[in-house]
């Protein structure tokens, strides 16, 4: 049984990139991408990620906001924060109900 | 006959029934004093108006006109009169007060030298007090007018001093305009309280006589004075009017008025007490307005210095959203794929492998090229070297080529040239304008305009792209783009100009900066220029 991960990434680039690299573990399919919160709830209910990996700046609904909406209606998938911005968003992330938080530049060995 | 030395004091005689009484007088007192005689009383009256006297000897049986007269244009001037009893008390009931001495018939020389000096005695001394009390007050006034910065407080204070001292119902203190065309009244005092407004041109009325000829005025009602003079006064509705020059540094900065509708009219003392009381107020006013003057400078020099600080603010967020969302996102991708390519070669998947080193090598090429327009755009503007026209022109070129966005560039009016500080404004301004047309718009064209008027520079900058609704920059969410207008906002309005912002969705995008070119910029702020240039 793989792990089901939903990137949400406004940046196609970073988003490709997580693909690639996440595609090589055998227990990980990505299964959905989304370039902002509203799109990412949108998907939910039909690719029913088990983990989503979620950027906090996005046009839009953002990141926090979109944890705070996920975890109210899907309490069991657990969401991962990938940022660029240090801690800046930590405990506004964790408080939102994210189950982890990760800084950009960490390698893929952290993430997996 | 009177003893002592020449006084100096000047006696004027007027027409007696008895001539020999009147020549008798004139021989007697004439050692003493300069004595003139006329034997008219509408004589006695010009000549008074004319010249100035000390005393007047006068009859009470038919000269009470004239000492009434007298003590009109001159309330001060010592009286002795010389009658009977029964004239002697019809003439107190009538004169009042001033100085004054009786002499009833027949009476001595002597008699006569002592009622002389006795009333210039009283003279003297109503006038020694009159100017000690007048000069006290003209300490403290020059003490009040000098310590007074806030103009309009001085102008009260100058206002009260005036109403006070001189008994006088109405007066108004006038500022010349900028142009010097016009005295504006900025404080008044009246019977009905204070009024502040009304103005008067230079060389029209009372006081724009005074304006014009830097002259004090006094007139009451018997003076000879031009028709239209004549009428403001009578408009005014005063019987005496004083009205002196604010004079600094031989130039006129404005006017005193003071008039009266009923009491004595103004005196020859009221005048001398105003002309010192004038030549303070008009420095006290002018110290004022430099102080006003620096402390507005002040104001703005604080206003700019803080706009400048939240224009640095906002232009390092704007650099630090631009790296996040360019490079930095490059950068973490190409991590990823690293270290998706590591994978790959771990478990020797050699094509996979090639392709994923291509795209590596990609991404960090992108990633190069967004650092070096990033640090392109940071460089301040080589204006001086190349001049705005050609600043702009090379940006826009390199900006087409870029992008492939289609351009034209267009300039109106005649290129003056304008300061430095505007053409960086102009410069950052169409420089952003052109990053959001890259970013966000979608466009296929863009139009620059440089318009050169009058007394303004405009920079339009014109997208055919999809444009934005107001929601998107008035909402909370920060993009690159909603930072780069505020920022523009805040430079149109250091400078003193203003930034407008015409777009709906799928309308395309025009931004227009308007400059002032004479900028209202103290000289003073040039230091500004490094702080708004870092």
């Amino acid at each position: 049984m793989s792990i089901r991960v939903l990137l949400v990434d406004d940046h196609p680039v970073v988003r490709h990139g997580l693909r690639r690299m996440l595609e090589q573990e055998e227990d990980i399919k990505v299964v959905g991408e989304a370039v902002s919160g509203e799109e990412a709830l949108a998907q939910i209910e039909s690719i029913s990620p088990s983990i989503i990996l979620m950027d906090i700046k996005m046009p839009g609904m953002g990141g926090i906001e979109a944890i705070h909406q996920i975890k109210e209606r899907y309490p069991e998938i657990n969401i991962i924060v990938l940022t660029l911005y240090g801690d800046q968003y930590l405990a506004q992330a964790i408080e939102s109900g994210a189950t982890g938080y990760l800084v950009k530049d960490i390698g893929g060995e952290d993430l997996i | 006959m009177l003893r002592g030395a020449m006084t100096g004091e000047k006696i004027l005689v007027a027409d007696t029934n008895d001539d020999s009484l009147r020549q008798k007088i004139e021989t007697v007192i004439g050692e003493r004093y300069k004595v003139a005689s006329v034997p008219t009383e509408k004589g006695a009256i010009e000549l008074i108006r004319r010249e100035r006297f000390d005393l007047l000897i006068a009859e009470t049986n038919d000269g009470l006109g004239l000492v009434e007269a007298v003590r009109r244009s001159d309330p001060a001037i010592a009286i002795v009169l010389i009658g009977n009893h029964y004239g002697i008390d019809n003439a107190l009931e009538r004169l009042k007060s001033g100085p004054q001495a009786l002499l009833l018939k027949p009476f001595s020389l002597s008699e006569l030298g002592r009622a002389i000096e006795g009333a210039l005695e009283r003279r003297r001394l109503l006038r020694d007090n009159k100017r000690l009390k007048a000069l006290i007050p003209l300490f403290e006034i020059s003490k009040t007018l000098m310590g007074e910065v806030e103009l309009e407080r001085l102008f009260d204070v100058i206002l009260e001093i005036v109403w006070k001292e001189t008994e006088a119902d109405c007066v108004s203190l006038m500022l010349l305009d900028e142009a010097g065309q016009e005295l504006v009244v900025k404080a008044a005092l009246g019977p009905s309280g204070r009024v502040k407004n009304g103005k008067e041109r230079v060389g029209e009325g009372l006081a724009g006589w005074v304006a014009k000829t830097a002259e004090p005025l006094m007139l009451t009602e018997e003076t000879h004075i031009e028709p239209h003079l004549r009428r403001a006064m009578t408009e005014m509705g005063a019987f005496s009017v004083l009205c002196l020059p604010l004079v600094v540094k031989g130039r006129v900065i404005g006017v005193l008025r003071s008039s009266k509708t009923k009491g004595a009219p103004f005196s020859s003392s009221d005048l001398e007490f105003l002309s010192i009381l004038c030549g303070q107020a008009a420095i006290a006013i002018e110290n004022a307005r430099l102080f006003s003057r620096v402390k507005t400078q002040q104001i703005r020099v604080e206003q700019l210095l803080k706009q400048a600080t939240l224009a640095q603010e906002d232009e390092r967020q704007r650099v630090s959203l631009e790296i996040h969302d360019g490079a930095a996102q490059w950068m973490v991708a190409a991590s990823y794929r690293i270290q998706a390519f590591h994978r790959i070669l771990a478990k020797y998947k050699v094509a996979q492998a090639e392709t994923e080193l291509h795209e590596i090598r990609n991404i960090i090429d992108q990633s190069i090229k967004e650092l070096r327009r990033v640090i392109a755009n940071l460089q301040p503007p080589a204006l001086g070297e190349l001049g705005l026209l050609e600043a702009l022109h090379q940006n826009l070129e390199k900006f087409g080529k870029d992008t492939g966005i289609a351009y034209s560039s267009q300039i109106e009016g005649i290129p003056l040239h304008i300061p430095p500080i505007l053409g960086i404004a102009v410069y950052r301004v169409t420089q952003e304008a052109l990053t959001n047309v890259r970013k966000h718009a979608q466009a296929t064209k863009v139009d620059v305009i440089l318009r050169f008027q009058e007394d303004e520079l405009c920079v339009v900058i014109r997208d055919n792209g999809k444009g934005f609704g107001p929601s998107h920059v008035l909402g909370n969410a920060r993009s690159v783009g909603q930072v780069g207008l505020k920022g523009m906002k805040d430079r149109a309005e250091t400078l003193g100009g203003t930034i407008a912002i015409e777009s709906a969705e799928g309308m395309g995008t025009t931004i227009t900066l308007t400059l002032p070119i004479s900028a209202p910029l103290p000289r003073e702020l040039s230091p500004m220029a490094k702080i708004l240039n870092s």
